[in-house]
């Protein structure tokens, strides 16, 4: 309830204030280049890689990447790039 | 993407294979522990395959302890691996630097030199010119200065008109151009003078001094233009005053006399077609003959035919001959022409008299013929006399005796 709460009235300032909401909110940036190459900061790890699914942990959920030849680019902390031909990207919300 | 795999590559990294059931969780702790993998590549359910630099490799052992997956490293890559290799084989090592060493040595010696141009001089002299500038095979690149060679050898060859040197590589180019030469003779000095006896229309000197005047008569080998820079000098080989060599045109009317003559009645020889053939073998001392050896006729013509024995392959000739004698029997016929054609010979013949002594292409001003006939014991004869004025180049040049090339002394300078 607590948390709800803080979460709303952040969101009420990034919004009042201009402020970005990936850095306020800390909430998943995502860049797309055509459908070949996704990055994705601010994650916050890896549930299940294969190559036509990759599922990512964000701030506001799961993102859902689907294609095929999916592969890790690169893995950093906060960072991750994925190649492949990406056909699908999809955001699950958590119910918190 | 090269820069990311140039930089990994100087780093040096390891394509690790992680196998387990939990591979995303061996994703997920690695990354949070600030290890970065690259290139990860899901092969099965339970295969992985990644990329990871050495520093962090070393970590990552700790980091997946508690992971259910087992890593092996598949292939390391890059040049700190390379370097790991090299030190332990430091004979290849010494051995590769050794080689560069001695491509550098060896590229930096002159190992050919190609001369061009060469015409009158010749190679092996223009080499040993080198040589003495420190130019030939064996020789340091850095102790050869191109434009010094150049001077060296313009100073060293007196007939070289341009010298250009060249390094390349191990090849030492040497361009040449030869000073077109007068020669010798043409340098000496001397006078103009007249080659015939003539009366002068036209000087035009072109070095000396012009000694005669235009409508004078000269004899045959008179001075015309005088190489003497004073020509009152006293004598030609007194050292005292400076020959040049005179030049200069200088043209006159000669007058030339032919004479031609040609007799209404002529004798001719005649082959009667009666022969005989006599043969002589000579070897050494001795000498065999046959046939008719002596002529025969009262009057005859002999056709000697001379074989001598030659070895072809050494060139010696055997001291065998043999000689094929023949006699050919004649006749003499008298042969009466008319007068219209022994004048035209003799008019004939007085024309290549003249012809004969004339410069060839002479100006022809005037000519006079006069033909007489004369009744000379029994035969007819026609005379043709002719006189011919042409305008003509008179002046040759004569050297002054004595004086060699070196001696010379060129008007121009």
């Amino acid at each position: 309830m607590v948390k709800a709460f803080k979460g709303r009235l952040l969101q009420n300032l990034t919004d009042a204030f201009e402020l970005p909401a990936d850095v306020v909110l800390n909430l998943p940036r995502i860049t797309i280049t055509g459908s070949l190459q996704m990055l994705i900061e601010n994650h916050q790890g890896i549930i299940a890689y294969e190559p036509e699914k990759i599922r990512i942990r964000t701030r506001q959920g799961e993102t859902v990447i689907t294609g095929t030849g999916l592969k890790i680019d690169s893995l950093f902390a906060g960072e991750v790039r994925i190649n492949g031909r990406i056909s699908g990207i999809e955001f699950r919300h958590s119910r918190g | 993407m090269l820069i990311r795999e140039l930089w990994s590559y100087h780093r040096g990294y390891v394509i690790i294979k992680v196998k387990g059931t939990g591979l995303e969780e061996f994703l997920n702790r690695a990354a949070a522990k600030g290890i970065y993998l690259w290139d990860v590549e899901r092969l099965s359910r339970e295969l992985l395959i990644a990329k990871v630099s050495i520093a962090d490799f070393r970590q990552l052992r700790e980091a997946v302890r508690k992971v259910p997956v087992t890593v092996r490293i598949r292939q390391r890559v890059g040049l700190p691996f390379w370097r790991q290799k090299l030190s332990q084989r430091l004979v290849l090592l010494a051995g590769a630097l050794l080689s560069l060493a001695c491509i550098y040595v060896l590229s930096s010696i002159i190992w050919f030199v190609q001369i061009d141009g060469l015409e009158r001089l010749d190679h092996d002299f223009v080499t040993g010119i080198l040589q003495e500038a420190g130019v030939g095979p064996g020789a340091w690149r850095n102790s050869i200065d191109p434009r010094e060679v150049e001077k060296y050898l313009l100073l060293r060859i007196p007939s070289l008109a341009w010298a250009g040197v060249r390094l390349r590589g191990t090849l030492v180019e040497v361009a040449l151009v030869e000073k077109t030469e007068i020669p010798d003779d043409e340098q000496l000095p001397g006078d103009i003078v007249a080659n015939r006896n003539a009366l002068v229309t036209q000087i035009i000197p072109f070095a000396g001094t012009v000694l005669v005047k235009e409508g004078e008569a000269v004899t045959e080998g008179q001075v015309l233009i005088a190489g003497a820079l004073d020509p009152h000098m006293p004598s030609p080989g007194d050292d005292s005053g400076r020959y040049l060599r005179a030049a200069g045109m200088v043209r006159g009317r000669v007058w030339y006399r032919g004479f031609g003559e040609a007799s209404v009645v002529s004798r001719v020889s005649r082959r009667t077609g009666q022969s005989c053939t006599g043969s002589r073998l000579t070897a050494g001392r001795w000498s065999w003959q046959w046939g008719d050896v002596e002529p025969p006729f009262r009057q005859y013509e002999e056709e000697v035919e001379t074989r001598g024995l030659v070895l072809p392959r050494f060139g010696w000739e055997l001291p065998i001959r043999l000689e094929t004698i023949r006699f050919f029997e004649l006749v003499t016929e008298t042969v009466e022409i008319d007068l219209e054609t022994a004048k035209e010979a003799a008019l004939r013949r007085s024309w290549e008299a003249i012809a004969a002594k004339m410069t060839p292409g002479a100006e022809i001003l005037s000519q006079e013929v006069d033909v007489t006939t004369e009744e000379h014991s029994g035969e007819v004869l026609v005379r043709a006399r002719r006189t011919v004025e042409v305008h003509e180049e008179i002046g040759v040049f004569r050297a002054l005796p004595g004086e060699t090339p070196e001696e010379t002394w060129e008007g121009s300078r």
